[in-house]
């Protein structure tokens, strides 16, 4: 298992999956959010602040707390499109 | 509390249709209550389940367990608090489930009586999503319904499942939430939203590409803000509405209680229809000039706020409010002082930070005017273009520099961590709903504290206290060469600020266009008007209270006085 790249550097629009969030003030909101490692998350955009999406809903967050989590890109196998 | 009445608890995270429920449930008999140290209001109503009567509790957003905010602890006490027969009601949305799940494991594991609610269906539905509602129930071991509680889709369903609950009801209490971790409920929350949950397609950003535009985003902020503020309270409310709706009251109403009490003896009569009348100045300031002004102000905030773009001005303003130590946030107390400084003050409650709390409160007694102030002013200074200029120049420089100096106050501001919910057309239930609980908190709150005032000043004008207070300020006026007849028009301010400004008004053609626009610096910057005051100190405790205030007074008498020496004594404009 790798140990990801921050979703500061993934591409907007396609699905990743949170391996960890390192601490900090936010890690409990974030986790509230459902930011915790094995969510699938989508970056929609990063300007004016990054906005991404988990399980249908848009949460917008600055960008230091989007460098703190970290992500690897969707195996196909864990893909649950129908 | 009601002894043996059955309690009907709705809990879950903001945004999922709680309060649509809890009026859909509860109807016209519901009422609103503010319960005191809480952050937000928490709706209690009665509802008739299977013939049954039971309390319906509405409480502020809780995201999952443990509570992380304020607002979710306000939630969190009443879910923790014991109640005899009581029935939880967990209303969640499709998009989100896997980790609202959580706290439905959470829930289960205290052995709470526990129905799901699985809430906009309808939205979901439009959104190409489909989830297994008999999964759910089987899996979750509990009562799960669907609704769409905006059309009273499933609400028969809904209403019949409680009433089984209510009438099996067993007095077993909850248990301790032994071994439960938030970790492994997420996790198991999320297994469970993946096999319940179908999705079609994959939602478009939409309207947010306009919204949150680097660009656009400032322009539709600016627009928005514009509409709000100076078309809809300005003009139409402020302007037209208080006009004839002042002009009516001293048609009809001054004369009729003048009438009443003109056989009383004159103390008296002052008391009701004097210069600080509670009739002539208190009910008259506080229901026909102010209520039409902070209802006009409810409208347009709940209206943006059920159409969800109040999350989106906070994204976009972000960026600008953070080098001065504030989050977006900000930007929801700040725009709505312009309307009434003494409910922005309340309104501090939405930021997360008590730090940020200090500041916006801060910043809103110091250089934010209200909109009545703005109007007397503005229509003071707009014969002189000169002295405008002067004001706006003067009081814009000094809010820059207080917002640059709020970073000085301790504690930290939390980075930007918001849930974007939907945009949509807003819906008249909860925007109704929410107007009448704020127009109801200021008739509760606001009104008295302007009756105590205006009983307050006319015992001081019996004593003949005032007008030592009014030769007191002289002296201090005389330091920022302003003339004495100043003097009233300021003591007025405090109690209203546009009060002030129409004081000043009454002596304009008497003063030289520099001393119009110091004397206007002053009122502006100085104390705000005693209803903000009382709510500062409520909201932000005694001594916070009062150090804001001195800091506010330093400030305006400071900057008076080195504005009027340069623009009066040296310049002699």
């Amino acid at each position: 298992m790798s140990r990801g790249v921050p979703l500061t550097v993934v591409a907007c629009g396609r699905p990743v999956v949170v391996c960890r969030v390192d601490g900090g003030v936010s890690s409990g909101r974030l986790a509230a959010l459902g930011v915790v490692p094995g969510a699938e998350v989508t970056k929609l955009r990063d300007l004016p602040v990054p906005v991404i999406r988990i399980e249908d809903t848009d949460i917008a967050v600055d960008r230091s707390v989007v460098r703190r989590i970290y992500v690897r890109r969707q195996e196909v196998s864990g893909n649950k499109e129908k | 509390m009601s002894g043996s009445v059955p309690q009907v608890l709705l809990v879950g995270c903001p945004n999922v249709g709680k309060s649509v429920l809890f009026w859909a449930l509860t109807g016209r008999y519901a009422t609103v209550s503010n319960y005191p140290g809480t952050t937000v209001e928490i709706l209690r109503g009665r509802a008739r389940i299977s013939g049954n009567i039971v309390d319906v509790i509405d409480t502020p957003g809780l995201y999952g367990w443990p509570p992380t905010t304020p607002d979710e602890r306000a939630a969190a006490q009443a879910l923790t608090t014991p109640v005899p027969r009581r029935i939880i009601v967990q209303v969640v949305t499709v998009a989100g489930l896997g980790r609202m799940l959580a706290l439905t494991h959470w829930l289960k594991l205290r052995g709470e009586s526990l129905v799901l609610v699985v809430n906009m269906l309808d939205e979901a539905e439009r959104a190409g999503v489909a989830v297994d509602l008999d999964l759910l129930s089987r899996e979750l071991a509990i009562p799960v319904v669907g609704c769409a509680a905006i059309t009273g889709r499933g609400l028969d369903q809904l209403r019949r499942v409680l009433g089984s609950l209510v009438a099996a009801q067993p007095a077993a209490g909850p248990a301790p939430d032994s071994g439960y971790s938030a970790g492994v409920a997420m996790a198991r929350g999320r297994d469970l939203a993946g096999r319940a949950v179908s999705r079609g397609r994959v939602r478009e950003e939409g309207v947010d590409r306009w919204l949150l535009h680097p660009v656009w985003g400032p322009v539709v902020a600016v627009s928005v803000f514009y509409v709000v503020c100076i078309l809809i309270v300005g003009n139409l409310v402020a302007g037209t509405a208080v006009d004839r709706l002042d002009a009516l009251w001293s048609l009809y109403v001054d004369p009729a209680v003048s009438l009443t009490v003109s056989r009383l003896p004159g103390h008296v009569r002052a008391l009701v229809t004097g210069e600080f009348g509670l009739v002539s100045m208190g009910l008259r300031y506080s229901l026909v000039i102010i209520l039409p002004i902070v209802t006009g102000f409810f409208l347009s905030f709940s209206l943006l706020e059920d159409a969800g773009y109040l999350p989106r001005l906070a994204v976009v303003v972000d960026r600008v409010l953070r080098p001065a130590g504030l989050s977006g946030l900000a930007a929801i107390p700040l725009s709505l002082g312009l309307g009434c400084g003494t409910m922005a003050t309340v309104f501090t409650r939405v930021l997360p930070d008590e730090r940020e709390r200090v500041a916006t409160t801060l910043l809103l007694a110091l250089v934010v005017p209200c909109s009545a102030q703005l109007g007397v002013i503005t229509a003071l200074l707009a014969e002189r273009p000169g002295a405008l200029a002067l004001w706006a120049g003067t009081v814009g420089l000094v809010a820059v520099v207080a917002a640059l100096g709020t970073r000085w106050i301790p504690g930290t501001v939390s980075p930007l961590l918001l849930e974007l919910p939907p945009v949509r057309a807003p819906r008249m239930w909860p925007v109704v709903s929410k107007v009448r609980a704020r127009v109801g908190w200021y008739v509760r709150e606001v009104v008295p504290v302007l009756l105590a005032v205006c009983l307050g000043l006319w015992a001081l004008e019996e004593l003949g206290l005032l007008g030592l207070m009014q030769r007191g300020l002289s002296q201090v006026l005389a330091l920022a060469c302003l003339p004495s007849e100043v003097a009233p028009a300021l003591l007025l301010g405090f109690i209203r600020r546009d009060y002030g400004a129409a004081g000043l008004y009454r002596i304009s053609d008497q003063l030289g266009t520099g001393e119009l626009a110091v004397a206007c610096i002053l009122l502006t910057l100085s104390f705000p008007c005693v209803a903000q005051v009382a709510v500062m100190v409520r909201e932000r405790g005694v001594s916070t209270g009062l150090a804001i205030m001195a800091a506010v007074l330093a400030t305006a008498l400071i900057v008076t006085v080195v504005v009027g020496r340069l623009v009066i004594g040296e310049a002699g404009w």
